[in-house]
């Protein structure tokens, strides 16, 4: 068993004593910035890599790596807690992580998502150790055409995520889209609608909306309605999820890791689009559809683990090809080279410690993530008894500071704030940003590759069909088409519209 | 005017997504729309704003149908909105002109306004607290470039402004 | 910094600031701005000077990434710094004359004082290591039978890249399509997957695709060290050495004999053993244009750029 020797080997890697100490700090550093609105895992890297440079590589990696699934697990802490998604993946977690909190089970949603993260942690390590680099080489297989089918099916799966009326939603992705394309169009280098301003050269950033959608948008709607409120959440129930919780999340945790684990190994768009698909199809097979975004527990559990299971196979074709999916991973690249080692399809035979201890590393990153988050949710929950009117100025001071830090850009910090208004203002029309999220993120991803694909093909659209894997998306994204607007769907979802009115 | 429409919520959301549309496709015109199979930068976003002005159309429509009738848009509370989203303004305007401290103390200060509970002493204890503990961690502990004080010169003597 | 900052708010004001003694600079930290995203070459390059400069001059090097607009946005704010030696920023050719010339950008050519190149990656053409292209001679014949359904996937539009497919197209006589990607780190998995022909880019990423990739041919003076195999351009009978220039720029304002000074310290980092050893290693050819051979060499540069540009029907 060469697995095993292998997995040995990392282990023997990542928990020699100094390497655990460091991916301690790693997923420490990582949690406590997640948990700070707006400070991402890339500007905490970027700052942290000067300090890295006395380390020895395995170890500086090892910490490198806890910080970015640390902060991707401490950004769900905040969406929970305060409905602020630290990261696009965990806007899904808002929908229905925010709610439960609001009924006063904040602590049983974070609990899922620390257990359903490690679990899929745990899957996709595993995943990872096994079979990196045939899944890298599956990776491979996808041409622009495929993507484009892809992204058309991510997108026609966002409908689903949306309570209220359907065409609304549509109308929300192709917002979204619409915004997405704001910046430097990639093939002809022509700005878009960036009204003469440089700072809109690269377009708008996902961390402004996010956080002036949900965050700003949410502060003001908890003002104006909760004037006489003087505690956010009033009573708390149970802190840990209950053995009914467990069950009925069980299933959601497998799905969600199971899909998370395949559309992370996709470089670009893939955490998202997993977090959005897993919760989409919990919807679509659950038997209460009509309560989900009213806080229900499967809500949280699947898109945490599919989030989670993302991130480590993310780390597929960083380690195996040299690609980096996110940039997160393109600032690794740069450690490793500052570090001396060569990133690449040559890192598993040359440095087959570095590779098998970053391996190893991850689950037990995860496995110290639970230890270290579990009874921390006590202490989180108390935030939310804190009195409003002391929790809010200072949410909106770190989103301010988050905001700005995220390029060093004043700009950003007024795009959040005219977000604010805009996320107000779909609140007043019932209109859910969850789809414009989605839509936003993978807009230019989608006109990039559907007009690669048609380079490519010198023009001829049938290369979306003639293609296999694109022929086959395709045909799912019809069927997920013909199901949603089926009528017994249809039915369901107009009462859920009635019921809420 | 008022009677015809139904379900008031989603006409304006319907007049909202026709507008938003019809500017995008709008501008998008100012580009080069190219073929569909050499697409120029204008085509896509024309052709999503088209679809947006369209769907905008609709949603407007069917809110004037009986069948469909929903609650009306409720009232706007501007006085939060103000509160919230003005020292974020100000904040990104005068962040490097005054530093995180007087900036800080503002947003929090400020924004503190906009509850109905605002007791002065609290809030500025509460804003002094938030300073110290953000100027330790983001700019003491994970060194983001955020400038600290005020860049006036006579500043540059204390040693805690040279981060 | 602060005070730096503020400054940037008035550029006339930071021009009249007198300066402090010149005798020991550096006697402060200094400030290098890069215009690309942490992890670029660019920066990586930048964190690998900070290194030898703390040992050598004894001070810390701060990197600020300004990332936007392809390092527009970081350029065209170089002139609002102070000029006293102690901001200084990264700048990159053909960019900083390419942009100006598509005219989309808020600053000109002229605009930016370099004081120093350092080091250079040449233009290469790369294809993934099973592609039956074996030898530059098989593109050649390959383009010229296939013409645009030979692809090249490179970074960004009107970019060094694509600059270089243009002359690559002149060279070979031929009319292959030009596929951009947004980044370097985008085309690869296109190039392995073998969705485009090759890649137009640089020898450093053959050297990071090792085992996966294959380089036809360089635009270096001579062939590269760690590819003794892969003719120049030159040997092909093209004129072609080119690539991408990295080197460091200051505000209008410095005056001259810091701007020499700047030179000297990037002269100096240069030559650190240890530091040329590193930068081999990861694929970077050292230079060094100093900063009184700046003028020529940027004219001469310019000259083979607009040539180019104009190909691509980008200046008038």
């Amino acid at each position: 068993m060469e697995l095993l020797a292998n997995l040995q080997l990392g282990f023997g890697v990542a928990l020699a004593g100094t390497n655990i100490l460091y991916c301690f700090i790693g997923v420490l550093l990582g949690t406590l910035i997640g948990v700070l609105p707006g400070i991402g895992p890339v500007a905490t890297i970027a700052m942290l890599l000067p300090a890295t440079f006395v380390l020895p590589p395995v170890s500086a990696l090892i910490m490198l790596a806890g910080i970015y699934y640390g902060a991707s697990y401490g950004g769900s802490t905040t969406a929970i807690l305060v409905n602020l998604p630290g990261e696009v993946s965990s806007v899904v977690t808002c929908l229905d992580g925010h709610q439960m909190a609001k009924q006063g089970n904040a602590g049983k949603a974070l609990a899922i998502a620390a257990i359903g993260s490690f679990f899929a942690g745990t899957v996709a390590t595993l995943l990872v150790a096994a079979f990196a680099p045939p899944l890298a080489e599956l990776a491979l297989k996808f041409g622009p055409a495929d993507y484009f089918s892809l992204m058309v099916l991510g997108l026609i799966a966002a409908v689903v995520l949306a309570h209220g009326s359907l065409i609304k939603a549509v109308a929300m992705i192709v917002l979204g889209l619409l915004v997405g394309l704001i910046g430097t169009d990639v093939n002809s280098g022509v700005a878009r609608y960036n009204f003469g301003l440089p700072e809109l050269i690269d377009g708008v950033g996902i961390g402004p909306i996010a956080m002036g959608i949900f965050g700003f948008g949410e502060i003001i709607r908890n003002l104006e309605h909760g004037q006489k409120r003087d505690v956010f959440v009033k009573k708390v129930t149970g802190l840990m999820p209950t053995w009914q919780d467990m069950r009925i999340s069980a299933l959601p945790i497998v799905r969600g890791t199971a899909l998370g684990s395949a559309l992370g190994i996709l470089p670009g768009g893939g955490p998202i689009l997993g977090s959005f698909s897993a919760y989409t199809l919990e919807k679509k097979l659950s038997k209460y559809p009509e309560r989900f975004g009213k806080g229900v527990i499967e809500g949280v559990a699947a898109p945490e683990s599919a989030n989670n299971a993302a991130a480590q196979t993310s780390f597929i074709p960083l380690l195996t090809l040299g690609i980096p999916s996110n940039p997160v991973m393109a600032l690794m690249i740069g450690a490793m080279i500052i570090h001396g080692i060569q990133p690449g399809p040559q890192i598993m035979t040359a440095k087959p410690d570095l590779f098998w201890g970053m391996i190893a590393s991850m689950w037990v990153g995860n496995l110290l993530l639970v230890v270290l988050n579990l009874p921390m949710i006590g202490m989180w929950v108390k935030l939310l008894t804190l009195q409003y009117r002391f929790l809010y100025p200072a949410i909106l001071l770190f989103c301010c500071i988050g905001v700005y830090s995220i390029n060093n850009s004043w700009m950003d910090v007024q795009l959040a704030a005219i977000f604010g208004l805009i996320g107000y203002l779909f609140g007043k029309l019932d209109c859910e940003a969850a789809p414009l999220l989605l839509g936003f993120v993978l807009g230019p991803m989608m006109e990039e590759n559907l007009r690669r694909a048609l380079l490519l093909s010198r023009g001829d659209p049938a290369v979306f069909v003639t293609r296999p894997i694109s022929a086959t998306l395709l045909v799912l994204a019809v069927l997920l088409l013909v199901i949603v607007a089926a009528p017994s769907v249809r039915k369901k979802r107009e009462e859920t519209f009635v019921e809420e009115d | 005017m008022k009677h015809l429409i139904k379900n008031p919520r989603d006409f304006w959301a319907g007049i909202m997504f026709l507008a938003t549309g019809g500017l995008f496709a709008g501008i998008a015109l100012t580009y080069k729309l190219g073929t569909a199979a050499r697409m120029g930068p204008g085509f896509f976003p024309f052709a999503l704003g088209v679809i947006l002005a369209l769907l905008g159309l609709a949603i407007a429509a069917s809110a004037l149908r009986d069948r469909n009738k929903g609650p009306g848009v409720e009232k706007f509370h501007w006085g939060p909105v103000f509160w919230v989203l003005m020292p974020i303004v100000v904040f990104g305007f005068l962040l490097k002109i005054l530093g995180m401290i007087v900036m800080g103390l503002f947003v929090v200060i400020v924004s503190s306004i906009g509850s109905e509970e605002f007791r002065l002493r609290p809030v500025v204890l509460l804003a002094i607290g938030l300073v110290i503990f953000c100027s330790l961690t983001f700019v003491a502990g994970l060194k983001l470039p955020i400038p600290l004080c005020p860049g006036f010169e006579v500043f540059e003597k204390f040693a805690m402004c040279r981060v | 910094m602060k005070r730096r900052d503020f400054l940037v708010m008035g550029g006339a004001v930071a021009a009249s600031m007198a300066l402090p003694a010149r005798a020991a600079f550096p006697d402060k930290p200094m400030r290098m701005i890069i215009a690309f995203a942490p992890g670029g070459e660019s920066d990586i390059g930048a964190r690998q000077q900070q290194i030898v400069f703390k040992r050598l001059f004894g001070q810390d090097m701060v990197i600020e990434s300004k990332p936007g607009a392809g390092g527009a946005l970081a350029w065209s704010q170089l002139n609002s710094y102070p000029g006293d030696g102690y901001t200084v920023m990264g700048t990159n050719l053909p960019h900083i004359v390419l942009q100006p010339l598509e005219g989309n950008v808020q600053y000109k050519t002229e605009d930016i004082t370099n004081v120093h190149m350092y080091q250079y990656t040449p233009d290469a053409i790369i294809v993934r290591a099973d592609s039956p292209l074996k030898t530059y001679a098989d593109l050649v014949k390959a383009a010229k039978e296939g013409q645009d359904k030979v692809t090249f996937a490179g970074s960004g539009t009107n970019s060094a890249n694509h600059v270089a497919h243009t002359r690559l197209n002149r060279l070979m006589g031929t009319k292959t399509t030009y596929v951009p990607f947004k980044g370097t780190g985008d085309l690869v998995s296109s190039v392995l997957g073998g969705h485009v022909t090759a890649a137009m880019s640089y020898n450093t990423l053959a050297l990071s695709q090792k085992g996966k990739m294959r380089m036809l041919a360089v635009a270096s003076e001579s062939r590269l060290a760690g590819f003794p195999d892969v003719p120049t351009f030159k040997e092909l009978g093209g004129d072609w050495v080119d690539g991408a220039y990295r080197g460091v720029g200051v505000p209008k304002s410095t005056p001259e004999d810091i701007r020499k000074r700047v030179s000297d310290i990037f002269s100096a980092i240069n030559q650190d053993p240890e530091f040329r050893k590193k930068m081999a290693d990861g694929g970077f050819e050292l230079i060094d244009v100093t900063y009184d051979k700046m003028a020529a060499f940027m004219a001469e540069r310019t000259k083979a750029y607009v040539e180019v540009a104009k190909l691509m029907g980008l200046a008038k």
